[in-house]
C-alpha cells in the first residue's frame, strides 16, 4: 500500500442517549453515566422474555423516509458539517462512501408486514439508501453497502480507510445504521440472549443485551488534503483487520481466537505492541464478555491489566450495525478529551473478567491510542486503530 | 512487485433438484444449500492446483428480505414461540458467508456486500484488493440471488485466468438489474477471454441503475 494517512476529521451521529443533539451533548451524558435502556415503547414486547431496549424518543421521521434512512441522514449531515468539507470544492468523483447495517429498513418493513400491505417493503432496500444519501450530498465515488453482522460499522471504517490508503479515492463517510426491530427483539429472546434486568457488562451476573438503535458516521480523508485545508484532525487510523472465527452461526469462538487474530493483525499493520485504551463490544451476554478479556489478553499478556477497557453497551444499549462506528467516535472522542466513559452497571467482579473495565465512574486519562473491536453473529471479528493527530 | 491475481474455479449453481439428491449436508435454505455446493466445488477444483481459500467475499441481494418476511411472518402468528433461533441468524446478510466460513474452515477475513446488482462484482473486487495488498493469498468468492450462486477463487497462486485490472467506477458497458443477472454476465466475459483474438484484451464493464460500476480486464492463462 502507499503511504498514505487516513485521519478523521468529522463525526456525526444519532442514539438513544443524546437523540440526535450532537456528537458533544452524547459525549457529555456518556462521561456523566447516564444511561438509556428503558421499556419498549415501538412494538409490543410484553410476550418476550423482557421488555427492555434503547429508543431514539422523539425523533422526526420525514414523510416519505424510513426511520432508518432519518437516522442515516442526521449522522452523515452531521458529520459532514463537523468536517466543513465543501463538497461543491471537490471531485466529487474521488468521494466515496461505506455503509455498514445489518437489517436496514427493518422497523418500516414490520410496519408493512403487519398491516398487510406491500408498501414499504422494497426489496434491496440496504443499497437504496445509501444511494440515495450519495445523492443528497452530491457523492460520486464508489458506494459499498457491506453486512458482517455487529461488526458492521467497525468494518465500514476500515474498509473505507483501505480505499484512501489505496489510492483509490481522496474522501470516504462511512459508518452504520440500524433500527430497533421487533424481528430481532423476537430472535434474541429465542436465543435467550436478552437481559431483563440491566446491561452489566463483563459483571459476574450478566444476563444478557438490550436491542439499540442509531447511526454514526466520520469522514476520512487523506491526510496530506486536510492539512492543505486547515481542518481539525480528531485522530488518524493507523491499522485495521477482520477475522472469521468459523465456530458458530450465533455464539462466538469461547476463547476468542478469531478476535486475537483481528487485533494481533489490526496492531502489526500499525506497528503498535500495545494502546494506551480498548473500546471494547461488551454486550453484557455470558459467552462475548468472557471471549473479548481472552482475547486481550492474549493479545497484550500482563500488560492487559494495566489497560483500561470499557463498554459503552449498558449505556446505550447494542445497536447492532451502528455500535461499531458510535464506538470508533467514542474511541476519537476519548482521544480528544482525555476523558474515558465508564462500563455502568458493574458491580460484582467475574473472575474471569478480571481487566480495569472502568467501571461506573468515568476518569481522566492520556489517551493517545486506542483500539475498537467488534464481534457479531456468524463469526464476525474486527479491530481498528486510531492514534491522536500529533502522535 | 506488482502481485498476479488469478481466478480460478468458476460455478454457478441455480438446479435445485439435482442438488436435492447430491447434497448431503444440513442446510435450513435453499440457496445456502446452492451455495455450499458450489462452493465445494470451486474448493476441490482449486485444490486440485493446492490452493486453499484463506478469506470470504461474498455478494448478496434479494434472498435474505425473503427469509426476514417468513421469519418475522410467523412470528406476527405465533407469537414468541414463531421465532426459531435456527431460522434467526439467516435473516442477517452475512449469515451465508458465515455457512461458509464454518463449513470450510476459513478463518481469514469474511465480508458480505449488500450492494444491489453489482453485490457479486463488488465482492470480487474486494477479494481481488485483498490478494493485491497482501491480506490473503487466496479469496473465495461468492454471489447469491434467488435460486442461483455463483463461486470463484481469487488467488496469488495459478488459475485459469488472469485478473490483469479491475476497479470501480469509469463508466458501464453493461447495466445490471439483478444480482443474478451478473452471474451470467461475468461468465460471458470470461468466455469471451477465451473465444477472443486480440492479444490485449479489452476492459469489460458493469453498472446498476444508480450509476455505479465496477470494471475488470482478464486474460487467458496457458493452463
Amino acid at each position: 500500500m502507499k503511504n498514505i494517512e487516513v485521519v478523521v476529521t468529522g463525526m456525526g451521529l444519532i442514539t438513544p442517549l443524546e437523540c440526535g443533539a450532537g456528537t458533544e451533548e452524547f459525549w457529555r451524558l456518556l462521561i456523566e453515566g447516564r444511561g438509556a435502556v428503558n421499556r419498549v415503547s415501538l412494538f409490543d414486547a410484553s410476550p418476550y422474555s423482557s421488555d427492555l431496549a434503547a429508543e431514539i424518543r422523539g425523533v422526526v421521521i420525514k414523510p416519505g423516509r424510513s426511520r432508518w434512512a432519518s437516522f442515516l441522514e442526521t449522522a452523515l449531515g452531521g458529520a459532514i458539517k463537523d468536517s466543513g468539507l465543501r463538497l461543491d470544492e471537490i471531485d466529487s468523483s474521488r468521494v466515496g462512501m461505506v455503509l455498514g447495517t445489518v437489517l436496514g429498513t427493518i422497523f418500516d418493513k414490520e410496519a408493512a408486514w403487519r398491516s398487510g400491505s406491500a408498501a414499504g417493503v422494497s426489496q434491496g432496500g440496504l443499497h437504496l439508501e445509501a444511494v440515495n444519501l450519495a445523492g443528497l450530498y452530491g457523492i460520486h465515488g464508489p458506494i459499498t453497502t457491506v453486512s458482517t453482522a455487529c461488526s458492521s460499522g467497525t468494518d465500514a471504517i476500515g474498509l473505507a480507510y483501505r480505499a484512501i490508503k489505496a489510492g483509490h479515492v481522496d474522501v470516504v463517510f462511512a459508518g452504520g445504521g440500524d433500527t430497533l426491530s421487533e424481528m430481532a427483539y423476537s430472535g434474541f429472546s429465542s436465543l435467550h440472549a436478552l437481559t431483563d434486568t440491566v446491561v452489566r457488562p463483563f459483571d459476574a451476573t450478566r444476563n444478557g443485551l438490550a436491542p439499540s438503535e442509531g447511526a454514526a458516521f466520520l469522514v476520512l480523508e487523506e491526510r496530506g488534503r486536510v492539512e492543505e485545508r486547515g481542518a481539525r484532525i480528531y485522530g488518524v487510523i493507523r491499522g485495521y483487520a477482520s477475522s472469521a472465527d468459523a465456530v458458530h452461526m450465533t455464539a462466538p469462538d469461547r476463547e476468542g481466537r478469531g478476535l486475537t487474530r483481528a487485533i494481533r493483525a489490526a496492531l502489526k499493520e500499525a506497528s503498535k505492541e500495545s494502546v494506551d485504551y480498548i473500546s471494547a463490544h461488551g454486550t453484557g451476554t455470558p459467552y462475548n464478555d468472557l471471549m473479548e478479556t481472552k482475547a486481550i489478553k492474549k493479545v497484550f499478556g500482563k500488560g492487559a491489566y494495566g489497560l483500561p477497557v470499557n463498554s459503552l453497551k449498558a449505556a446505550l444499549g447494542h445497536s447492532f450495525g451502528a455500535a461499531g462506528a458510535i464506538e470508533a467516535a467514542a474511541c476519537l472522542m476519548t482521544m480528544s478529551t482525555g476523558s474515558i466513559a465508564p462500563t455502568l452497571n458493574l458491580e460484582s467482579m467475574d473472575p474471569e473478567c478480571d481487566l480495569d473495565y472502568v467501571p461506573d465512574i468515568g476518569r481522566q486519562a492520556c489517551v493517545k491510542s486506542t483500539l475498537s473491536i467488534s464481534a457479531g453473529f456468524g463469526g464476525q471479528n474486527a479491530a481498528i486503530l486510531f492514534t491522536s493527530p500529533g502522535s | 512487485m506488482k502481485r498476479t491475481i488469478w481466478i480460478t474455479g468458476v460455478n454457478v449453481i441455480d438446479d435445485t433438484a439435482e442438488l436435492a439428491e447430491a447434497s448431503q449436508e444440513r442446510t435450513v435454505f435453499t440457496e445456502e444449500a446452492l451455495l455450499i455446493e458450489a462452493a465445494s466445488l470451486t474448493i476441490r477444483q482449486a485444490a486440485r492446483s493446492g490452493l486453499k481459500p484463506a478469506a470470504l467475499a461474498v455478494g448478496v441481494d434479494g434472498v435474505v428480505e425473503g427469509w426476514q418476511e417468513t421469519f418475522f411472518k410467523r412470528v406476527l402468528v405465533d407469537g414468541p414461540l414463531g421465532a426459531s433461533p435456527l431460522e434467526f441468524p439467516f435473516t442477517s446478510p452475512n449469515a451465508l458467508a458465515a455457512r461458509l466460513s464454518i463449513r470450510f474452515e476459513i478463518k481469514g477475513e469474511s465480508l458480505t456486500v449488500t450492494s444491489g446488482s453489482l453485490s457479486f462484482l463488488k465482492a470480487l473486487v474486494h477479494a481481488a484488493e485483498l490478494v493485491r495488498g497482501g491480506i490473503a493469498e487466496e479469496v473465495l468468492v461468492g454471489g447469491v440471488a434467488r435460486g442461483k450462486v455463483i463461486t470463484l477463487l481469487v488467488g496469488s497462486g495459478q488459475g485459469e485466468f488472469c485478473l490483469e485490472d479491475f476497479g470501480e467506477l469509469g463508466g458501464a458497458e453493461q447495466s445490471l438489474y439483478s444480482i443474478g443477472e451478473s452471474f451470467g454476465a461475468f461468465t460471458r466475459a470470461l468466455g469471451n477471454v477465451r473465444s477472443c483474438e486480440f492479444s490485449e484484451q479489452p476492459i469489460v464493464s458493469f453498472g446498476d441503475s444508480f450509476g455505479s460500476s465496477v470494471y475488470f480486464r482478464f486474460s487467458e492463462t496457458s493452463l
